[in-house]
Order: C-alpha cells, then structure tokens, then sequence
C-alpha cells in the first residue's frame, strides 16, 4: 500500500477547520448573549473607591477581597490596599481577608470608605467554591481543602498536579514519571477501585474534564512511554484556587464520578477597572538527581572475569591483565545519554474593565528540555476570561487555548527481554569497556547480543506528539426575582493530538524495517450544557435557605487512528519528507458516551449556629448495561458553630465547628463498552496473499454492570485558637466502596478473557489534619502550615477476585500489597540446600543464593510460601511548610513525607545479579561485595542465576518511605521601584533533599524502565505594574 | 423596563427549553454507540459477516492471548507459526531433533515443567479454547440463518468444523484431558468438566469428516490459505494415524492422493519464498514479510551474528544432525557453517541452524514471507506407508512410498533406495519409518506426535540424558491460571 502524505495533511486540516467552527458556534453564542442588552443599559451604577488596611499594620492590605453582596461579584485591592468597585446605591460590600475579620458595608454614597479589619478573626470567612456554587468557608458543612494562589508550590510547575502535592491533608500525590510533563497518582482518601479510575474529578471553572489520557498511545517498545499529564494543556499560573472536596456532603453533588473526590479549580478573573498587568519569568537549570553506582571499565572486566572462571575453571579469562589494566572508568552510559536539563517560563497577565464589563487575560510559554537528551515538553497557552454584568443579568466567558509540543524518549516494552528495552534501561545492558561509536563512525553494535540497540542510537528515534485544546465555557445567570436566580452553563473541552514517531536506520529497529514510522491522531472533544436554579433568602434570626436544582448533560466523544508503516524509500529523520512507505495496518477507534443528571441541594443555617446540608444527584449514563442506566447518590450533613452558642465562652478557642456528614457517591470511569457483547477486529492474518482481519467476539454480555458505589461518614471539627493564630481542622473518615468492579480471568474454555462484574467491597479509613500557626507576628513573621493524612485501605470482600498469579493475597489484605518470598540468608554450602525445603520450583538453589522461608511449612517452597511485605499506598503523608518574612526577604521552606510505603526495586535485584554480566551487561558496584565462597559475608547473592527470574523477595520489596525538601525558596520584594507596584526576584531549588531508606535511585519514580528525576534551580522575577 | 421584562421572559423560556430537550433526550440519550466494532444483535447479516467471523479462525491460528484487541501490529510468537507461545514449543522443541538454547525453555526441554511454570508460554490452553468457541460461535449463528447464501453457509461451516478439530485435536495432543464444548457457552461462569479423550476423538473425526464433505478442493487466488477438501481429510489422516486407527488412515491418506497433489521436484522448493505455488503443499499458514504475520523460522535458529539475522534460540541437535546420510539432500538445509554478517564464515558448534526456510532476501526484520507448511503431500506419503506397514507389514507398497521421497532426497540415486528385503518385520519397517519422518520431516510439528505414537518420547528423552522423563510426561500438566479458575477441572497424572 502506499502511504500520502499529503492526503494526511489536507484531513488533518479539514479536522481543524471543523473544529474552530465547533469552538465558533460557542463563542457567538456566549457574545450574543453577553451583548444583547447592552444597549438597553442606562442605569444608576456608582464607582465606589476605598482602602484596606490591617489593625495590626501601617500599611494599606493587598490582596483583600471586596465582593458585592447582592451580585457575587468582586475585585480584590491593590498593592496598596485601594479598590474601586461599581455598585448600585444600597447595596452592601463585603470585605474579607484570610486571617481578619469580614467586615459588610451599606453603600449610601460614592464616598472613599476606608475599611480597618480587624486580626482577631479567624479564617472561616473565606468564600469557597463548592459544586455548582459557592459558599462562606464558615457555612461548609463538609470536608473541603481551600489551597489559595499563595499556597501553591512555587519554582515551575507543569501541571495542576504539581500544586496539589501534599498541600491538603489526605491527597496523595506520587509522580509517576519524571519525564517532562510526566504524569501523576493522584488519590484522594486511599484508592477504592481496581479496575477504574482512582484519580479524582477535575472541574475547571464549573467544567468536569475527563482526565483520560489524550494523547495517541503507541504499542511499540521504541514509541512506548509512561503517559504524560493529562492536564499539563491547562496553564497552573491562571489558577487563583483549587478546592478540594473529599466527603459525601461535598462530592455527592458530582454523584457518579465523586467517589474519588473532586478538584475544583477557579482561574483568575478580571475584578477592577484598573488594568494591571503582570509579568514573570523563570529559568531552572536540572541535574540528575540520582543514578545506581555502576561498575567501571576495570571492576567490569574484572567482575567479568571472576564470574566466566567461577563457571568455566582452567579456561582462559575473557579480559586479559594488560585490558584490565588499560580500562579505566570507561564509557558511563548515563552520561551519555543526559544533559543538564532546562526549564524556561514566561507568562504575562492583565486584568481590568471597563463599565460592565471584567477581563482576565494571560498567555504563557512554558518549555522543559528534560535531562535525557531529546525529550521535550513545550507549551504555548492563552486565556481569556470576560464577566459582563448589568442589572440582575450576569455572563461569563472563559477560554483558554494551548499548544503543547511534547518530544518523548523511548521507554521500552514490559517484556521481551534487553532487545526490547528503552533508553534508560538499554545503558545497564552496556559494558563500560564500550565507547559509542565504532571506528567507522556508526552506532557500536552490542558484542554479544547483537539485536540490543546502542542506547545512544535510541536518541536518533523522533518521537513527537502535538496537542492541541480549547476548554471554553459560557454562562449566562440572570436573577428572575429577589433570591432566584437561573444559570445556563455551557462548554466545551476540545483536544486533537497528533503523533509522529519515525524509527530511523541508525536504530537496529529501524534497520531491520528499513525505516519504521507511526502516525497517530486523537480528536477528543466533551460537551456540556447545564441549567441550575438557585434560591436564597435570608430568613430572620441569622437564618437562611439556599435551595439549588439543575440539570447536566455531558458528552464524551473520542476519535482517531493510528497507522504504522515500514519500508522508506529514503532515509529520512523528518516525517514530512516520508514520500512512500508499506503501511502495516490502521488502527481506528472512536468512542462516545453521555451523561445526563439531575441534581438538588438545600443548605439551612439556623441561628448561625446549626447548619443542614442535603444534596441528591441522579446520574444516567451510558455506560452501563440496560438494566442499570440510573444512579441517586444522596447525601447529608450536620454542622454546629459551637462559638456562636450562648454558653460559649472562652478567651483561648475562637471558631469551633463540628461537622458529621454521610452520603452515596459512586465511580463511573471504567471505559466504554464494557457491559455490551461485541464483535472486535482480531488481528492480522493472510488470506488470497493480502493481510486480512477477522471479527470475534470481544466479551460476553452483561446487563447488569453499574457503577461503583461508596458510602462515606466523615466527622470533623474547624477551629481558630488564641486568637487566630493557629486554626485548623482535623476529620476523620470511612468509605465502604461495594460493588466494586471486578475483571474476572475466565477458564480458557469460555472463550473470553475476562468477565467484568461489580463484586467486591473496599474500605478506607482515616484521620487527617490541616493546622496553620503564625509563630511569630512581627517584622519579623514565621508562618508555618503542616498537614498530615492517615489512610488505611483494605479489601473487605474480594468475592473471590485475586490478582493473576496473587491467589495467596490475604483475604482482608491492602489493595496495593505486594507479596513475596521471605529471605532468611544466603546459601552457605550445598550442604545447607541439600538440608532445606526444596526452592527449585521457584528458584535456583546454588550456594551463593538466597534460601527463602517455608512459610507454610509444607517442606517445599512453592508460590504459595509468598506473604504480604508491603504496602505500595503509604500508612500517611505529610506537608510541612514554612515561611519566613523579614523585611523585604522572605524564605519557604516546604518538606514532603511519605511514609509507610514499600516499592519493588527491580532495578536493584536486576543490577544485583551478576549471572549475565558475562553477556556485556553492567552491573551496580553491590557485586563488588557479592558472595562468593571466599567471601561468604558477601551482601549480594553471588553465584550465577541468583534470581531465576524472580526479584519478589523481601530483599528487593524495600521501604520506599521518604521525606522531600521539595522546595527551598528565597525571595526579595524591591516595593519603591518606580511605576512598578510589586516586583520580586526569587531563587528556588526542587528536590534538594530527599532522606530515604529507599536504595534505588529514586523512592518516587524508580522503575526498571525510568526516567530518572532531578534536582532543579530556578530563579526567577515577577512583577506587578 | 420591559426590555428587561421580555429578556427576563425571553430568558425563562430558554431555559425551561432547554431543560425539555435534556428531558426529552432522556430515554435514548443513554443507549450506548457502538462505534468501530460491531454489537452483536448486529452481526451474522449477511454473506460477508460470516466469512468475516470464520476469518478469526485463521487469525487465532497465529495469534498468542487474546484474538481480538484490534491493533493488528502485534509482534506475537503464538499459534501455529514459530515462537515460544506456539505450537512448535510444545510438540517439536522438546524431541531428540532439537535443542534450545534459551534457559527460560528449560522446563519444557527437561521435563520439569510443573503446572504453575509455565512462564508466559502457558496461556496455549486459553488460546486452543478461545479457537474452539470461536467455531462454536460461528457454527451456531450460520445454523438456520436465512440471511446467508447456501453456498457460504455450506462452506463457512466446512471451516469452522475444520478449525475446531484442529484446535481439538492439538489440545488432545498436549493436554489429554480436556472438556468437551461444541457450544458457545452463554454463561461464562458456567464451568465445564473434562471428557473422556475418546469423546473428543471421535468428535475431531466427525468434524474433519464433515468438513471434507463440504469444503470445496480449491479456491480462487483471492481465497488461498482457506481450508481446503485436501486440508480436511490431510488432518484426518494425520489424526487417524496418532490414534492408530490404521485403516481409516490409510482410506484419508488414499483419499488424499487422489486429489491432484504432486510431489515438489526439490525438497527445498517446498520451503522456498514463493512456496504457495507449490503442487506438493495441501495447507499453510500464509506469510507476508511484515510484522506479525512474517514467518519467522529462521529468525527463530540463525545465529545472532547470522547474515540474515536471529535470535540463536532452536538448533537442530548435533546427534540428529548425524543421522542424516551426508548426501541426503534434506541435511543440506541444517546449516553448521554459515555466513556471518560481517561476511566470515562462522561454525555452528552446539547444533545447526533449521534454514528450511529459505531466506527471504524482502524480509523485514525476522519477518519473512514463506508460507509455513502445515500439511503436504510428502508426510501422506509417509502416513500411509506407516499405515499400511501396521496392517499388513512389511509391504511393498510402504517401501514405495519411501522411496519416492528418498528419490528425491538423494537426486534417484538407486543405491539409496530402500528394499523390502531389508525389512524382515513389521517392526524392522516402524523404526525405519520413524527415522525417515524426522528426515523428512523435521522441525514441521510431528515429532512429539510420531514419538508418543511409537512409545518412544519418554525414552527419547532419558536416552539423551533427562533423567527427570517419566511416563506421565506424555502429557503436559493443565496450566495452574486454568486450574484456579475452573475448580472442574482435574490435573493430569503424576503432576
């Protein structure tokens, strides 16, 4: 067949131009409806002006929020503590910071009002964005986590992800990747499912967006690679806040996808007439965090040598004395294949009004050269954020658009041994005696097994991924009566992403295929319309109702191809110069699902002391079998504001809230098509001499598959002590997760695979703490924040569902328990093996190996003498941030902890084993004190074929605990430049310790084939005109 | 004002609008699309669905796990074709003509496979089953079914029958015991029990007999590779054999060479790049020289440093190397001196390369276009002499046969002919004939077969030094994933 590429080209643009018009359609529907009553506006509106200051401070208080009580909306004060704000005569303003008191005015004229707040108030004043609305930080009933601009992690950060690492008690953040722009695990409250998704829902600015991966995936082990951050589309410097709702009360609201927990993420939003205009930059430098001490050139040789003679006595050595001698530190393949690594960002950022109408606007350049060469991340984004108001009609617009050029390294298949493996992995098969290049100039072939690719070749493989998203929503809210108020709400999340990966004849690979490429396009696109009414009235005695009903209908499309062609005509390193090739099959899909719900909430605040919270979503989705189609996740919630009660007094305690809630949520995110039998294309075979495809049935049908459904209870309890210097909240939780979605293997004989059927029951319980002090009060100020989450996660009915291959999981046991075999010492002597339970089912037995514990003490060591050594969820996680001011300096201290969690080190028992270092493989300095009969307190097991395939030990399931320096961060403030209202320069270093018990390179991102992580320094300016 | 009034209206109005169309949308807003593949209630049409779900037949013939997954760019080593996870490692690669080198390969080599050691080769069960109910599937749906043509219902079956008893019949073969399911179970928790092997026996020779009878001799050129009337009683005749049901093999092994098939003039043609030509071939699985549906035999037995590339894993033991007469024109394609890509030669020391397929010069990577020959009319030959030799030996008729093959081993060198004379028994005959069948027939998947149907695969193995052979090695153990997950089953003997 023969490949066009310029047909490609003409769809891939036709594909856009559909798509601009799809994001068109939006836009004029949005300015229809912001402008259609522009010019029937001439109404009294006022420009009221005024400051802020702090009690306890001369100067005026930046960043105060002033909020229109009446309409919600708001602008928050200068550098200097000024605002102005339009209003309508009669109305009330109200004035807020974190750590002071609210304070409410009544508007009576355009008059300057200066406004002193007072510190001896407590935090809880803060308005909160809920589901579907927002609420007084004071009037949540449920267990939320407010991270505000000034918490967030500084130093570059590409993702939203990176702000939320261990910044509110309770989420667990582990990066998955260290490639650029890699992804993360994110859990909220342990994990609760094996076969969907653990990860929470993200909604931006009111728009859930799915967090599947984007981008075209590739099979290949020269294409493979850990998926990147979904939400590195979305520029972190636009966020003002992030919510996080952990309990029923907060996520039932999102019903069929809460289960998880939910992020709501609220970008900046133009709040004054005033343009401001910021600007910042940064530059970060990367270094290799950490890497496995390897052999060098003469331990290598050396270690080669004793290993060949200990197996082959008499025979001559494969080095001889004057190679040895020669041999030095020869090539380091790390180094080969690493560079010092960049980060470079710039954003620049405005907003202002005019009468009615507010701007936000941003655009941002992000770009991380990683430090393996070649991978790349670059981002270009925009945004645009419009709020019109006039009268009881309000409307938003929020878009925003990015590019996000990602070149990838290979990373190499899970099996298939050393000729399959990635860059990083292929180094270890490499000996130190190596150089890069041969003589002629070309790619040293492997000496041994000469289908292992030189990992230096490896960097030739262009593999690049371009992403294209628009996220743009539109509301229109208009007040129909005094209290009622109807928003529509729409948007739409478009993405289309394209793969090229070109395998060129440098690489052994490409070779083989005379040139082998792939051709990937995903176009992903969700739509939502939503209509809420919301009601409230204040009732008398510091009482009132907030009634909210909606109904949300959400649309998930996805579609794509991927091609693979062999055979070049030229050898090319560019895909556009690709003029004819053999294609190898296209592989298409497309997918779609709906959701359509309807949602309530009542909020009742008695007396400002008892507050009631009811909330009830039902979910319909499609994914699900016929005779389940529809979810109800109630929920409900008791709070009581204990300092307002008559008979509290006390001059040490100012907020107590205590607060109970319970309610359904489920989890929906298990892919599509998964209650339906289908015919499914099998793969390629040959009939008549073409290739050829059949269909067979892909799975059976099963009406009955749900969603997952959780029951949660939380208790928790706010406070603010000594007057309001250390307040905080601590919970406690348990989630009963049933109907646990399950993949059962089938007998062969079935003729599928798996059946997928809600089953099991999973629990999570825990305690966590958020606790913010201010130490010191002064000139000089210590500010420090800690958070802490302790989660336990059990199976409590596995419904007879193990793992492949785990059937000795215990019944009650973690869900992400690993099982291996106990290690009780090494070998001594056949002697000793000849006396001990028989291993040889399991592993080879030799003096010099490991002698594992008959657990079970059945006399033979089988799979079955497996137990549980480790955890791979943590028993806790911690946050610990302090900040430092003095003067115009300020200092940020911010350590992570993980603690109780184990990891398989692979890595360690694979570069442990010196059975194939005969082959030109390398190992880690460990064999230096390796057993050997003249050295039976050797560390390492020694003698050849140590591990038979089987690192499961608890050798190798280490402690992965650690404790991170995450981020060190210096900052001056020069506050008299001219014209220049805040400009400050920073110097910030990431990840400069890390304390471990972990031996790998790293605790976090150590897998066989990794990424390695890094140490980086950034300095950086910002500035406020 | 009442602007406002009429927008406020106007508004309202909008809005119960589009709660109506949510509304309304409702009922089949929640039905589920079905894009890309095909819902069930929506196949079986018309003539080309059933060709299409016959088509998974071939498919799962080279396909290792699941059949299905669509990518169709897998670099799988399963089925029929050569790897680790196919046929070739359970029934050649354990024989006095082969060694691997492979260290993973030892439990197969040396008999010391357990049930739970199977590595990531044992899901050949799964696979033989997922063949099997993937012709009960199509058997049942084209049963009665009006939207097909009779033409391709009678044929479409033919296939079907065919490939369930070869999935059958190779399941016999490797694992005994084995359950009986000649439906498409609904219910896939609904878990079956192991029958008898003389059941399945007689359910593969039903099969194969009724396949025969509806499978046309030939097909057009865009139909080639599709079972064929030759094909059905070609497996019939090898199964009959195994079973020692000697005179219905010699009536399939007859019926066979009746139907037109010739011997090729050249042993190595049989092999060669454009094998499909070739009169003498009765079935194949077809190859293109592209991933995935390559054959990858000499991939599989060249040297690493081979000029054509490898993996260095299958040789040709050294001993069996030896028996062969030196001028016998089939040893020629064991290679013990070969050329290396640098352009040296190089030697071979622990066994020779299986070059039986000639090097395809268009391969891309180990992927080569020959055909891999499942059935041809030399091994007929030898069924039937064997055949006969157990009914009425030693005879004629066999050393006929034989000598036809040798004619064309040893270029009709009279001297190499073989007479009746030299033959005093019927047991004189057997030995031979199991000599000449791994000459002719090395490394096609007979071995283990031809052993087990001579008593002689236990005694192989102890006599090339497995001390471990033991007379329930002549089944391999249900792998232990199969166990677990149908508490029916029971394991075979002795593991």
């Amino acid at each position: 067949m023969f490949f066009n590429m310029k047909e490609r080209s003409i769809n891939s643009f036709q594909n856009k131009n559909i798509f601009f018009r799809r994001i068109q359609k939006q836009l004029i529907l949005a300015c229809t409806l912001c402008y259609i009553s522009l010019p029937c506006c001439v109404h009294a509106q006022m420009l009221v002006k005024g400051n802020v200051k702090a009690s306890d401070e001369p100067d005026g208080l930046p960043g105060a929020t002033i909020l229109l009580k009446e309409t919600g909306l708001g602008t928050v004060t200068d550098y200097q503590g000024n605002f102005d704000i339009e209003a309508d005569q009669g109305q009330t303003i109200i004035v807020s910071f974190v750590g002071y008191a609210t304070q409410e005015f009544q508007l009576t004229s355009a008059d300057f009002i200066p406004i002193t707040l007072e510190a001896d108030i407590s935090t809880l004043d803060e308005i909160v964005v809920v589901g579907y609305g927002t609420q007084r930080k004071s009037d949540i009933t449920g267990s939320v986590a407010s991270i505000r601009e000034a918490d967030m992690n500084p130093g570059p950060v590409a993702s939203v992800s990176n702000l939320l690492q261990n910044t509110a008690p309770g989420v667990v953040l582990t990066q998955a990747s260290a490639q650029p722009g890699g992804g993360f695990d994110v859990k909220i409250r342990g994990a609760s499912s094996v076969l969907g998704a653990n990860g929470p829902l993200y909604v931006i600015d009111g728009f859930p967006v799915t967090s599947d991966n984007v981008q075209p995936g590739s099979s290949s082990r020269h294409r493979s690679s850990p998926p990147r951050n979904p939400l590195n589309g979305i520029n972190p410097q636009d966020i003002i806040s992030i919510e996080i709702l952990k309990d029923a009360s907060a996520t039932a609201i999102y019903g069929a996808r809460g289960a998880n927990g939910v992020v709501l993420i609220t970008t900046k939003r133009g709040n004054s007439q005033k343009l401001t205009l910021d600007y910042s930059s940064s530059f970060s430098l990367q270094r290799l965090d950490r890497e496995y001490d390897m052999l060098n050139a003469e331990q290598f040789a050396t270690v080669s040598n004793e290993v060949f003679l200990s197996r082959n006595p008499g025979e001559d050595p494969i080095y001889s004395p004057a190679e040895i001698n020669t041999a030095g530190d020869g090539t380091n393949w790390i180094d080969e294949i690493t560079r010092t690594g960049t980060i470079h960002q710039q954003q620049i950022g405005g907003s202002g009004g005019f009468k009615n109408l507010k701007y936000y606007f941003s655009a941002n350049y992000y770009q991380h050269r990683g430090i393996a060469d070649v991978s790349e991340l670059e981002r270009i984004s925009g945004r645009t954020n419009l709020d019109y108001t006039h009268n009881r009609l309000t409307a938003g617009l929020s878009v925003t658009f990015s590019r996000t050029n990602d070149k990838q390294v290979p990373f190499g298949a899970d099996s298939g041994g050393p000729e399959f493996g990635g860059l990083f992995d292929n180094t270890r098969y490499w000996s130190p005696l190596l150089s890069v290049r041969d003589d002629n100039g070309g790619f040293t072939p492997h000496p041994v097994r000469t289908l292992i690719p030189n990992p230096v070749s490896l960097l030739d493989i262009e593999d690049r991924i371009n992403t294209n998203r628009i996220l743009g929503t539109a509301f229109v809210q208009y007040e129909i009566t005094s209290g009622l108020k109807a928003k529509l709400n729409l948007g739409r999340d478009q993405s289309n992403s394209e793969r090229e990966a070109l395998i060129p004849l440098s690489v052994i690979r490409g070779a083989q295929a005379n040139g082998e490429g792939e051709a990937g396009e995903t176009d992903s696109w969700s739509t939502l319309a939503e209509l809420t009414l919301t009601y409230q009235k204040e009732l008398s005695n510091n009482s009132s109702l907030t009634f909210l009903a909606g109904s949300t209908f959400q649309q998930f499309d996805s579609e794509g191809s991927s091609s693979l062609f062999i055979g070049f005509a030229d050898q090319t390193t560019d895909f556009s110069e690709i003029t004819s090739a053999d294609t190898i099959g296209t592989v298409p899909f497309k997918e779609r699902s709906r959701l359509l719900s309807y949602l309530a909430r009542v909020n009742y605040s008695l007396n400002d002391r008892y507050l009631l919270t009811f909330s009830f979503r039902a979910d319909g989705s499609t994914k699900f079998g016929s005779g389940n189609k529809w979810g109800y996740f109630p929920s409900g919630a008791f709070a009581w504001k204990i300092h307002n009660e008559n008979f509290f007094s006390s001059s040490f305690i100012d907020e107590l809230k205590f607060r109970v809630s319970y309610g359904q949520i489920g989890n929906q995110e298990i892919g599509n098509k998964r209650s339906q039998s289908l015919y499914n294309v099998t793969r390629r075979t040959v009939i008549g001499g073409s290739p050829i495809q059949g269909l067979a049935a892909l799975r059976p049908d099963n009406p009955d598959l749900k969603w997952e459904t959780t029951t949660q209870f939380n208790i928790g309890l706010d406070f603010a002590l000594l007057g309001n210097r250390i307040y905080g909240s601590i919970d406690a939780y348990e989630k009963n997760t049933d109907d646990v979605l399950l993949d059962f293997q089938l007998p062969g004989t079935a003729g599928f695979d798996v059946v997928t059927l809600n089953a099991g029951c999973i629990r999570n319980r825990g305690i966590e703490l958020g606790l913010t002090s201010r130490n010191i009060v002064s000139e000089f100020e210590w500010v420090s924040s800690f958070n802490i989450g302790f989660n336990e996660n059990e199976w409590r009915d596995r419904a007879g569902f193990y793992p492949e291959g785990e059937q000795i999981a215990e019944e009650n046991g973690p869900l992400g328990g690993i099982y291996g075999y106990q290690v009780i010492g090494l070998f001594q002597s056949q002697e000793e093996i000849d006396n001990s339970p028989d291993q040889s089912a399991v592993a080879v037995a030799q003096p010099g190996t490991f002698k594992y514990q008959d657990t079970n003490e059945d006399g033979v060591i089988t799979p079955e003498d497996r137990i549980l050594l480790g955890n791979v969820d943590p028993d806790y996680t911690f946050g610990l941030n302090n900040t430092f001011s003095y003067k115009n300096f300020d200092l940020n201290f911010f350590f992570q902890g993980s603690m109780g969690r184990e990891k398989l080190n692979f890595t360690r028992a694979y570069l442990e084993d010196v059975d194939d270092i005969t082959e030109g493989f390398n190992k880690s300095e460990a064999v230096l004190d390796r057993w050997t009969p003249d050295n039976p307190n050797g560390t390492v097991p020694g003698a050849d074929g140590i591990l038979g395939g089987f690192a499961d030990n608890s050798e190798y399931i280490e402690d992965a605990s650690f404790v991170r320096l995450r981020n060190i961060t210096l900052g001056y403030t020069f506050n008299n430049v001219k014209k220049i209202s805040n400009l400050r320069v920073y110097a910030d270093i990431q990840n400069l310790i890390t304390i471990t018990p972990f031996e790998g390179a790293d605790p976090e991102t150590d897998e066989f084939r990794q990424y390695p992580n890094a140490k980086t320094y950034t300095l950086g300016i910002s500035a406020t005109f | 004002m009442k602007i406002i009034h009429k927008l406020t209206n106007l508004c309202f109005a909008f809005c119960l609008l589009a709660m109506a169309v949510l509304s309304v949308r409702c009922s089949d807003a929640l039905e589920e699309d079905v894009f890309v593949d095909v819902a069930s209630n929506n196949f079986f049409k018309n003539d080309k669905d059933a060709v299409t779900a016959v088509d998974a037949i071939y498919a799962k013939m080279r396909a290792d796990g699941s059949v299905t997954g669509g990518s169709g760019q897998q670099e799988g080593w399963g089925g029929f074709g050569y790897g680790e996870a196919t046929i070739f490692n359970y029934q050649q690669v354990q024989t006095d003509e082969m060694v691997v080198r492979w260290s993973g390969f030892g439990v197969f080599t040396n008999f010391t496979l357990t049930p739970s050691s199977y590595g990531n080769v044992g899901f050949v069960f799964g696979d033989l089953f997922e063949g099997i109910f993937i012709a009960n599937n199509v058997l049942t749906n084209i049963e009665d079914n009006d939207n097909l043509s009779e033409e391709i219902q009678d044929r479409v079956k033919g296939e079907a029958l065919f490939g369930r008893a070869l999935f059958y019949s190779t399941a016999l073969s490797i694992f005994g015991n084995i359950p009986k399911i000649t439906q498409p179970e609904s219910d896939p928790l609904n878990l079956p029990k192991q029958a008898p092997p003389s059941e399945i026996a007689q359910l593969v020779i039903e099969d194969l007999t009724e396949a025969a009878s509806l499978l046309p001799e030939s097909y057009s050129a865009s139909d080639y590779g599709r079972f064929t009337k030759g094909a059905a009683f070609a497996q019939l005749a090898r199964f009959q054999l195994n079973q020692k049901n000697w005179s219905a093999a010699i009536d399939a092994a007859r019926t066979v060479m009746a139907l037109g098939y010739t011997l090729s003039s050249e042993y190595s043609d049989i092999f060669s790049v454009n094998n499909e030509s070739n009169l003498e071939i009765i079935l194949t699985i077809p190859c293109i020289a592209q991933p995935g549906i390559g054959n990858t035999m000499v991939a599989h037995s060249g040297e690493p440093d081979f000029y054509a590339g490898g993996w260095g894993g299958h040789l040709a033991r050294n001993e069996f190397y030896d028996t062969f007469d030196p001028e016998d024109q089939r040893k020629a394609l064991l290679i013990k001196e070969y050329q290396s890509a640098t352009g040296s030669m190089k030697t071979v020391s622990d066994g020779a390369m299986i070059i039986k397929y000639e090097v395809d010069p268009d391969r891309i990577g180990p992927w080569a276009g020959n055909d891999i020959v499942l059935h041809r009319l030399g091994e007929i030959y030898l069924t039937l002499a064997e055949a006969l030799n157990e009914e009425n030996g030693p005879n004629q008729e066999s050393i006929d046969l034989i000598n036809e093959l040798r004619g064309r081993a040893f270029n009709n060198n009279p001297s190499k002919r073989i007479k009746l004379a030299d033959f005093t028994t019927k047991e004189s005959l057997r030995d031979y004939i199991l000599a000449e069948r791994s000459w002719e027939l090395y490394a096609e998947n007979y071995r283990r077969d031809d052993l087990l149907r001579h008593g002689k695969y236990i005694q192989q193995a102890v006599d090339r030094g497995i001390s471990n052979a033991q007379s329930f090695h002549i089944l391999y153990p249900i792998p232990q994933d199969e166990m677990d997950r149908n508490s029916e089953l029971n394991q075979n003997d002795g593991y």
